[in-house]
């Protein structure tokens, strides 16, 4: 098992962006409104959000950014590292972190990378910049996760459409020297790679003039060769079989228990997977954040858009421990404990 | 537990789709006109939230009827 374990280094602020544009499920047009209703009940998700075609995840992602520099106060010159998870990124390559170097003002001895990860990518992100900034005492990092999902599902796969959702975020985090840092243990499994993915447009399946021919995989699931699929049932199955022991393990190797967590924070996957998830942890009501109703399984950004979101006003005042669990796509996944003290409150920013 | 009372759990997330269904130990499931993929994961979470057993695609597969489902949650419940 890999695991991370660094002190001294602080959370100071956590934003989220969302575009303005708010679709509801309810007026999906391609299913009965029977099955509709049905799906929605299942997956718990009411609406979703949209970015037009000219709003990227970079763009997300620097809205969040912006937002957080201007209330932190933070000195763009003090910034050394910034790190992009994504599955969307801007153009196939330079990588989307070194743009946003540029548009965010940071100097160019601030490092800037991409790091392709989804569901997960919120603990791996934290502990990969934590780690970073282990090494230099004094220094700050910005973590941006965001995916814009909507690129790449189909309108016409009720397996996925009613499903994703579009957002970014920005995390700031200093080696202070005090902070309580993060304990974050990682797994893989890609044999199960094909469970959620989007075959075509890499090198594997290069893109031909094939490549937009819509095909019918079974009723209510039409889709082309660059859009994203998933195998939900394959996607529960490693969620109970695979995430939940670790959760288990995770907080042994702690030696806490559930009651000592304040929050637990998981991926917005879908209601069906969080409920069993919860059930089998015994997790409390209180204790369970979600917010999947109104902003749908937003991939890389669910667990901060989460925290933001739910969770914003709370950790305002006090020190809070929260427990978060990235999963999906891959298979990838990551546990990570951390503390928030006395976070500055950003709402949500719609772009 | 018995197969009565799984029988008649099993139903309500059938009849949900079409009231009329009639459902006994004896029927094939995955024939009815309701059974989809969003019905295979209702019915795999239902399972393991209630029974605590997790089946997999491959298990629904080798299954046909109500009281060979409730055999493999029997089965799995004693492995």
């Amino acid at each position: 098992m890999a695991e991370v374990k660094v002190n001294g280094i602080s959370i100071k602020g956590i934003s989220a962006a969302i575009p303005k544009n708010e679709v509801f499920n309810a007026d999906y047009i391609h299913l009965s409104e029977k099955e509709k209703s049905r799906i929605i009940r299942t997956i718990g998700i009411n609406s979703r959000r949209e970015a037009p075609s000219n709003v990227t995840a970079g763009d997300l992602c620097e809205a969040a950014a912006s937002k957080l520099l201007e209330t932190l106060g933070w000195e763009k010159e003090e910034i050394s590292i910034l790190v992009l998870v994504t599955q969307t990124p801007d153009y196939i390559t330079p990588c989307t972190a070194t743009v946003l170097q540029d548009r965010l003002g940071l100097p160019t001895s601030c490092l800037a990378f991409d790091i392709n990860l989804g569901c997960s990518a919120y603990p791996y992100g934290l502990s990969v910049v934590m780690s970073m900034l282990n090494s230099m005492p004094g220094g700050k990092g910005l973590l941006l996760v965001g995916d814009k999902s909507s690129h790449l599902v189909s309108s016409e796969d009720k397996s996925t459409a009613l499903i994703f959702s579009d957002a970014g975020s920005a995390t700031a985090i200093e080696n202070d020297g005090k902070g309580h840092g993060i304990v974050f243990q990682g797994y893989s499994d890609g044999s199960g790679a094909a469970s959620l993915i989007v075959k075509g447009g890499g090198c594997k399946y290069p893109v031909n003039e094939e490549s937009l021919n819509k095909f019918t995989v079974s009723e209510g699931i039409t889709r082309h060769e660059l859009n994203l699929e998933m195998n939900g049932l394959n996607i529960y199955n490693f969620s109970i079989k695979q995430v939940v022991p670790t959760i288990k393990s995770f907080l042994e190797d702690l030696e806490i228990t559930v009651e000592q967590v304040d929050y637990f924070i998981f991926h917005q996957a879908n209601k069906i997977i969080n409920s069993s998830m919860q059930k089998m942890l015994r997790i409390k009501d209180e204790q369970m954040v979600l917010s999947l109703d109104k902003f749908g399984n937003t991939s890389s950004a669910s667990i901060p858009v989460t925290i933001v979101d739910q969770l914003g006003d709370r950790i305002t005042k006090d020190s809070s421990v929260l427990l978060l669990s990235g999963f999906g796509v891959g298979l990838s996944w990551g546990n990570a404990l951390i503390r928030t003290d006395s976070l500055p409150y950003i709402p949500i920013i719609e772009v | 537990m018995d197969l009565k009372t799984f029988t008649a759990r099993v139903a309500v997330e059938f009849e949900f789709e079409n009231e009329d269904t009639n459902i006994g130990p004896s029927t094939e499931f995955k024939q009815l006109e309701s059974w989809s993929s969003m019905l295979a994961l209702i019915l795999i979470a239902t399972l393991n939230d209630e029974y605590g057993v997790l089946l997999s695609e491959s298990d629904l597969k080798t299954i046909e009827t109500i009281e060979q489902l409730y055999d493999k949650v029997v089965a799995s419940k004693s492995d």
